[in-house]
């Protein structure tokens, strides 16, 4: 079976290139071959295809075969070169082999060209195999270099955006002609994948509406697990803006889900440009990567979660300190009150006891108020607090309420209260809606110098989702609607209590924290208020165990309305 | 020393009277209104 060849001859002589042709054949090859014999002529065969050997003529009247070697050398091709030549002497055929050439040959004795032939077609393989070996060991060093440096660069911090930035900056050190890359981290409460980060496209771009088949095609790769690789962007049917890929040039496509501790962090997705594939060594580094950076995003994350979690406490440390220091001035005040009186009747210095004594009973029921609301705060801590529905008349309950406020409130204050004829039965925990009413109420009286303080009642159709709505429409109240598990599942007939005062009113931004524990919008021991702080925390919680939900609309300098909505049905 | 001279030399029960009703109500100087107490029961 004969064996193509592809032989350059540099020679000047067709016949002794036949003659070489004719010896090769008898050696079992077939040669393809192209004689030539001038500079010009070999380097444009050399540029023009792949040579398996060259013969040159060592002797030529206008091209020296040395000067072939040289020319071949030059080009940076590892050819097998062998002089053959009529007559070549030792001291010429040493200088040719020390120039490079792989062996020489004489003309009068072809007996050696083939074995030679082979032999340097043998090692020319084993050079070549070598070189491909030395050429996969470098890119391995080089790819552990940059897994490395990358390695060190997003683990030499724990704030997550330098992470990110870090990442996707030194992907440079492994895919230097990456057009794009981009971040996407899951965002766990609301279960989708938010843009973290992204290098080489302005951020605001792959955000915006324009171009969603990123985020879309990261999405597959984030449901399956498992790394995706789009071959071309500019044609693959799940991009249906073709405007932007081709704008930005962009072909291939791979995105590696980010996996730590079997938890899904995020997907890392990367662009090449078109006409440029992700080989397997890339898409295998890249997923090495992925793993990688998936353990430094997620301990970033820990890292800023605990951080978080530290502040918090810090807050609630602080929050509790405050309300220590309200809660000790707010008991001792009542309490010296009713020493000093009970002192004044114990020496008999007071003649008129009556008074005296009815001071005592007033502080000491507002001392008990307030230590009943720590203890229901307490017990709502605890879990300690359940509901007791009961079927009652919504009527006779505004009237016993009503009949609670029947004494003179002093100062310049009037108590109205507005319900319709004919309110129907309600069934829920009549305890906690009145001690809801109570508290909100009070407050409307303790904040109000003059005016009108107005209770009201009506019944109406909605649900929690339908309340938010509302809001958003147009009102500028700030609503507090806070927990979920509280949601009607559809309208339903519920109750709605408002309690209207003229007091000072609350300032927009103090609104989200009046119902947090322990707040006051004066928490000093000198403000112009008394009271602790939990009234207003307990209402929305009792509100919120009958299914109810409060909000809150006020106006700096003209009032508050708080308004308390419950299902008719708890 | 104010206060106590004040309650030692006023003649006068009602303006104690005042005096220490008005430190009651407000809330301020218990300490002050004990003393008053003490001063009055010692007389």
């Amino acid at each position: 079976m004969t064996k193509e060849l592809r032989a350059l001859i540099v020679e000047d002589s067709q016949d002794d290139a036949l003659l070489l042709v004719g010896a090769l054949e008898q050696g079992g090859y077939e040669p393809r071959f192209e004689r030539v014999d001038s500079s010009g002529t070999m380097a444009a065969a050399l540029a023009r295809q792949r040579w398996d050997i060259v013969f040159a003529d060592y002797t030529m009247p206008q091209f020296r075969g040395t000067d072939a070697l040289e020319l071949l050398t030059k080009s940076g091709l590892d050819v097998p070169f062998i002089f053959v030549s009529g007559t070549i002497g030792e001291d010429t055929a040493v200088a040719a082999m020390k120039a490079g050439a792989h062996d020489y040959i004489m003309k009068g004795n072809l007996k050696r060209l083939v074995p030679a032939v082979q032999r340097e077609l043998r090692e020319a393989e084993t050079r070549h195999q070598q070189r491909q070996v030395e050429e996969k060991i470098r890119r391995q060093q080089e790819r552990v270099r940059a897994l490395h440096e990358i390695d060190l660069a997003i683990i030499s911090t724990l704030e997550l955006h330098s992470v990110l930035k870090l990442l996707l900056e030194k992907l440079d050190l492994f895919l230097p002609d990456f057009v794009a890359s981009a971040v996407r981290l899951l965002d766990k409460e609301h279960g989708v994948l938010e843009l973290a980060a992204c290098r080489c496209i302005e951020g605001q771009e792959w955000i915006s509406k324009e171009w969603k088949a990123g985020a879309e095609l990261d999405r597959v790769a984030a449901e399956t697990k498992t790394a995706l690789l789009v071959e071309d962007l500019q044609t693959d049917p799940r991009i249906r803006d073709f405007e932007f890929t081709r704008r930005h040039g962009l072909g291939s496509y791979l995105a590696v889900p980010l996996i730590a501790k079997r938890e899904f962090v995020g997907v890392l997705s990367f662009y090449l440009q078109r006409g440029r594939a992700f080989n397997n060594e890339e898409i295998e580094f890249l997923v090495t990567l992925g793993g990688q950076a998936a353990l430094a995003i997620h301990n970033a994350q820990l890292y800023e979660q605990t951080k978080k979690q530290a502040e918090e406490l810090e807050q609630a440390n602080r929050v509790k300190s405050e309300f220590l220091s309200v809660m000790s001035h707010e008991l001792k005040t009542p309490l010296n009150i009713v020493m000093g009186y009970a002192g004044m009747i114990r020496d008999k210095i007071m003649a008129d006891q009556g008074s005296a004594l009815e001071k005592i009973v007033r502080q000491s029921r507002d001392l008990l108020e307030m230590i009943d609301g720590i203890l229901d705060v307490t017990a709502i801590e605890a879990g300690a607090i359940s509901l007791r529905a009961q079927e009652f008349r919504l009527d006779h309950f505004l009237e016993e309420m009503k009949s609670l406020y029947d004494y003179a409130l002093g100062r310049k204050i009037r108590l109205v209260w507005e319900w319709p004829a004919g309110l129907p039965k309600i069934n829920t925990d009549s305890v906690k809606l009145k001690h809801i009413l109570q508290n909100l109420i009070n407050n409307a009286l303790k904040f109000t110098e003059e005016g009108t303080v107005t209770v009201s009642a009506r019944i109406t159709e909605g649900n929690r989702q339908q309340a938010i709505g509302n809001r958003k429409e147009g009102s500028e109240a700030t609503e507090d609607l806070t927990n979920a598990s509280c949601l009607l599942p559809n309208a339903s007939q519920v109750v709605e209590f408002k309690v209207t005062d003229t007091g000072p009113g609350i300032p927009e931004d103090k609104i989200p924290v009046i119902f947090e524990r322990f707040r006051q919008l004066d928490s000093s021991t000198k403000r112009s208020y008394g009271g602790t702080g939990i009234g207003l925390h307990i209402v929305k919680t009792f509100t919120e165990m009958m299914g109810g939900w409060i909000e809150v609309e006020s106006e700096l300098g003209k009032g508050s309305t708080f308004t308390v909505t419950i299902p008719l049905e708890t | 020393m104010a206060f106590a001279i004040f309650f030692s030399r006023c003649s006068k029960n009602s303006m104690k009277i005042q005096v220490l009703t008005l430190f009651i109500d407000s809330g301020i100087y218990p300490m002050l209104v004990r003393k008053g107490q003490q001063i009055w029961r010692l007389k």
